[in-house]
């Protein structure tokens, strides 16, 4: 028991690692590439940019876990749903529950994105958040909203931008207290059909700049090879992806340079 | 007591050098032979190469002897490898190419036959125009002439052979040349030499078959002929003579040489590159023998060592028996190695070759052109117990008499993956490994991946590496680099390296882990012209500062380098390069220290007879913390890599003349200037002043 404890002591001393209502990312493809996935268009555009909802053309569903540096009291657990509304749009239902019984947070979005032509997509999501503390402490909730574009300026030149709560809801009066916003600007070059690379940038209110690089290889037609590295604190991730039929598996490793490893994995199911 | 530093060659090295002298002066009568064409004057080496020895200068101590690092890319200058007949091992030895474009060039050649031209090369997956022009001076399509049989005649009609002199000297009076009659020798207060450095070195090869060679050194303040210290003549000699055989025995070593195998982690004697902005090269690519040429005094083998093949199985057996310099303080009964390879002072001539040093094993390999596996064994032994002042960081690193190491390694080629790596033990239980991949992703990505677990306890005097630290210990790391050629001109060169040491180090206290990053892009407009910008950042832990409690905190200290490198190069006759650099250096809970310099090069070609290169420096650093590094122009077969601290201004004004066929001359001026030191130095190399100059020249005979 002492070990969370002192985690959380760690964490929350050291660096706002996850302040409460952090932007928690789904996704393995995404932890895979570091994250570094602002430019990336599926299911778990949901979670890293809901532009890259627009390229959603049927029902697709998947549930994600993720286990903080190997304890499950900061395990990850999130779902999301998308629905395709006409030609060029998508309507996606997501949800996050992070903690345990004693700590947790959960979050609903509700996101849509949208295509402008063959070069712009964009898209938008209304949250509503939750944060628990056990014992006399009790439960906050707040609702917020988060919006991104990814445009295609050049063949095969992606650029993703998304803001997650621009507008600071507030959780507690003591304080202050406010969920942190995030902003991210990223760029992806697909060098050919088999590999993409990706850049990007992190900044969140209250901690340090974020700069993520990650690299996305198909080496054959249904296994992907995926790694990424990011500063700040400094990371290294791993990963790999697999197709059967109408199932997608994703799974990575990532490892912070001081508390260790996270395994990811996440199943995507796309009706026919 | 001075015993021991009287040099006493043994008879097989006398053998090597009376052999040597007599084809010597039997060459000189027929130097009307038409020596080799050679391109460059000076050591010309690309800026990829130049920056991987900065980053081994940073990581070596000071006034380390490169030579090593360049013996056989100056090998290869002088005889360049035919690509055709070239095979896989030859073009590994090169060093310039990574295992993908080797195996791209051998398939391209077996599938289309002889390459006709050098330009083909462009047509070869995984060889752009950098690698092409970064190879060019080393390799040729031309037939070259490997010679079959080994005869007297050829020996001295076909060889060739290279004597180099060289003098070197600080102008400025050091203290410790201020000779004082009156104050003992014994108190370490004077060197009984004079501050020139003497150097010769004399080099014959007969392409493919036979490599003979001979250095001698000595450093300032050695004492050269002196009845004081009993000296008669340099101070370090080194002979090696190598014979290589077609059929089953392939080289046979005699002599000084050096080893080294797999990925350095069990054995790879002298220096190895590490980590630099030549991204992908991380799989190092073991020579196994190969001939001694450098003047660092204790790192190499002193014997004989045996190379023998058979189809694809090879056998190396190796033994070498050497006296190194060493300490013994009988008072607190501890003896260490001293590596600096100087021998001035009383107390250093003292500590001159008193431990005995046997090395001896073998390594055994089956390989082919997708496939190598080996195996390598070594111990080494020493005369004297090793024991040391013992410290909590230093707990595992080693004592006692005698060490074993074993490792087995391996490299395999899969469609566009190249994977490779080491793993080795050493008999106290410490174990290692070291394991890596360099994908070709497409034609304009590469990846490479490395990751390494050395324990805290293993222990390889002779281990090399990819590491943080010097001997392969006490670390676990991740590597990840990147290449990409997003544009045709633009090269984006990325790493970012995440290690941790879960052991104490030298003035680290604690457990601790950090990360290395770096990202060069370069562009390269045209043939001519190519600019570069360089972003690297340093992250490592290290023990507070003036810290007055029993126990060290760690504070995280990070150093971030900027560089802008400019290079203009018109055929062999014009080659500019201008650089601004700044580092800072910020250390938790104290102040960003700053350093910045800014160069500018030229080297010109002015008749076929007279190359002159010139270079000036401004320098401005707040500390040593913040110092830069540098590669700068010297005399050929000799390399500088000075570091800049404090403030001021250094000039270089480097000459090489053709006095005529076969004999080339080179001067060379450089000098420091502080403007806000009026000391420069410490100890008995301390100067009174601000200045700072040194003066070299070099004559070389080809015959």
């Amino acid at each position: 028991m002492n070990k969370y404890y002192f985690t959380f002591f760690f964490l929350f001393s050291f660096n706002s690692l996850f302040a409460t209502g952090e932007n928690i990312s789904a996704g393995a493809l995404s932890a895979a590439v570091a994250n570094a996935s602002v430019c990336y268009s599926d299911l778990w555009s949901a979670f890293n940019n809901q532009a890259g909802l627009a390229g959603i053309k049927k029902f697709t569903g998947g549930v994600y876990f993720e286990n903080r540096f190997g304890m499950s009291e900061l395990g990850v657990k999130s779902f999301a749903a998308a629905f395709p509304l006409g030609e060029s749009g998508a309507l996606a239902l997501s949800g996050t529950y992070f903690g345990y019984s004693l700590y947790n947070e959960k979050k609903i979005g509700l996101g849509f994105g949208k295509s402008f032509g063959k070069k712009l997509k964009a898209g938008v999501q209304l949250d509503y958040l939750s944060t628990v503390i056990a014992e006399n402490y009790g439960t906050r909730a707040s609702l917020t909203g988060e919006a991104g574009i990814i445009a295609e300026p050049i063949e095969n030149l992606l650029l993703g931008f998304h803001i997650y709560n621009p507008m600071r809801a507030k959780i507690a009066d003591y304080a202050d207290e406010r969920i942190p916003s995030t902003m991210r600007l990223g760029m992806l070059y697909k060098f050919s059909e088999q590999v993409m690379v990706s850049v990007e940038d992190e900044k969140e209110t209250d901690s340090g700049n974020v700069i993520k690089t990650g690299v996305d290889y198909r080496i054959a037609e249904p296994l992907y090879l995926r790694t990424g590295f990011s500063t700040n604190p400094s990371h290294i991730s791993f990963g790999f992806g697999l197709k059967f039929g109408q199932f997608v598996l994703d799974a990575a490793a990532s490892y912070h340079r001081v508390l260790g490893f996270t395994p990811h994995i996440s199943l995507r199911f796309e009706a026919k | 007591m001075l015993k021991g530093h009287v040099f006493t060659p043994g008879k097989f090295s006398q053998a090597i050098v009376l052999c040597a002298m007599s084809i010597l002066f039997i060459s000189f009568q027929s130097l009307a032979q038409e020596p080799q064409q050679e391109g460059s004057s000076f050591t010309c080496i690309d800026d990829l190469l130049k920056e991987k020895v900065e980053n081994v200068a940073e990581n070596s101590e000071e006034n380390a002897d490169f030579t090593v690092l360049f013996d056989q890319l100056n090998y290869y200058k002088e005889h360049p490898l035919n690509l055709n007949d070239a095979t896989h091992a030859e073009l590994e030895e090169l060093s310039l190419l990574n295992d993908l474009q080797i195996s791209a060039l051998l398939n391209h050649i077996s599938r289309n036959g002889k390459l006709i031209a050098l330009e083909e090369l462009q047509t070869i997956d995984g060889f752009d125009r950098e690698t092409i022009n970064r190879i060019l001076p080393y390799v040729t399509l031309d037939k070259s002439a490997e010679e079959q049989t080994i005869t007297p005649k050829k020996i001295l009609t076909e060889g060739n052979s290279r004597l180099i002199l060289r003098y070197q000297q600080v102008l400025e009076n050091q203290r410790g040349y201020q000779r004082n009659d009156t104050i003992p020798y014994a108190n370490n207060k004077w060197y009984p030499g004079n501050a020139a450095k003497y150097y010769l070195r004399y080099r014959y090869t007969l392409p493919g078959r036979l490599r003979m060679g001979f250095t001698a050194e000595k450093d300032a303040g050695e004492p050269f002929i002196d009845s004081d210290t009993l000296q008669q003549g340099f101070d370090f000699y080194s002979a090696h003579l190598f014979y290589y055989g077609k059929n089953l025995v392939r080289t046979v070593a005699l002599g000084d040489y050096q080893v080294q195998y797999g990925q350095g982690l069990v054995m790879w004697s002298g220096l190895a590159f590490g980590k630099s902005a030549d991204v992908l090269n991380v799989k190092k690519n073991a020579r196994g023998i190969i001939p001694y040429t450098s003047v660092d005094e204790n790192v190499f083998m002193r014997g004989s060592a045996v190379s023998l093949g058979w189809r694809n199985l090879y056998a190396d057996v190796f033994y070498s028996d050497k006296k190194i310099d060493g300490a013994i303080t009988t008072e607190q009964n501890f003896v260490s190695l001293i590596e600096t390879g100087k021998h001035r002072t009383y107390t250093e001539i003292l500590r001159s070759k008193i431990i005995g040093q046997k090395i001896f094993g073998g390594h055994a390999r089956y390989s082919d052109r997708k496939l190598n596996i080996g195996i390598t064994a070594t111990r080494t032994e020493f005369g004297d117990t090793l024991q040391k002042d013992l410290k909590p960081y230093n707990q595992f690193t080693f004592t006692g008499v005698a060490l074993s190491n074993y490792g087995i390694d391996y490299s395999y080629l899969w469609k566009n993956i190249s994977f490779f790596g080491e793993t080795g033990g050493s008999d106290n239980g410490g174990m290692a490994t070291i394991n890596g991949a360099l994908l070709a992703l497409d034609k304009n990505v590469s990846l490479a991946v490395v990751n390494r677990h050395y324990k805290k306890d293993y222990t390889a005097l002779q281990s090399r590496a990819f590491g943080e630290n010097t001997l392969n210990a006490n670390e676990n790391g991740t590597y990840i680099a990147l290449s990409l050629k997003p544009v045709r001109k633009i090269t984006i060169n990325t790493y970012f390296d995440q290690f941790n040491f879960p052991w104490l180090r030298y003035l680290v206290n604690a457990p601790s882990n950090g990360y290395e990053i770096l990202s060069q892009i370069t562009f390269t407009p045209s043939k001519s012209f190519e600019a570069y910008f360089r972003y690297r950042e340093r992250n490592k832990p290290e023990n507070e500062s003036g810290n007055a409690n029993p126990v060290d905190e760690l504070k995280d200290a990070t150093q971030k380098n900027y560089r802008v490198n400019l290079r203009y190069k018109n055929s062999d006759e014009v080659n500019f390069s201008s650089r601004l650099e700044w580092v800072n250096y910020f250390k938790e809970d104290n102040n960003t220290e700053y350093g910045f310099m800014i160069s500018q090069e030229a080297e010109v070609k002015i008749s076929r007879k007279l190359s002159v290169a010139a270079a000036y420096i401004l320098f401005d650093t707040d500390s040593y913390n913040a110092r830069i590094y540098a590669y700068e122009s010297d005399v050929l077969y000799s390399y500088s890599v000075p570091f800049y601290y404090y403030r001021g201004s250094r000039y270089i004004l480097n000459l090489m003349y053709r006095l005529t066929h076969g004999i080339d001359f080179w001067l060379r001026y450089s000098q420091t200037r502080y403007s806000n030191r009026s000391v420069i130095g410490s100890g008995l190399d301390e100067i009174e002043g601000n200045t700072k100059s040194e003066i070299k020249a070099q004559l070389r005979f080809s015959f």
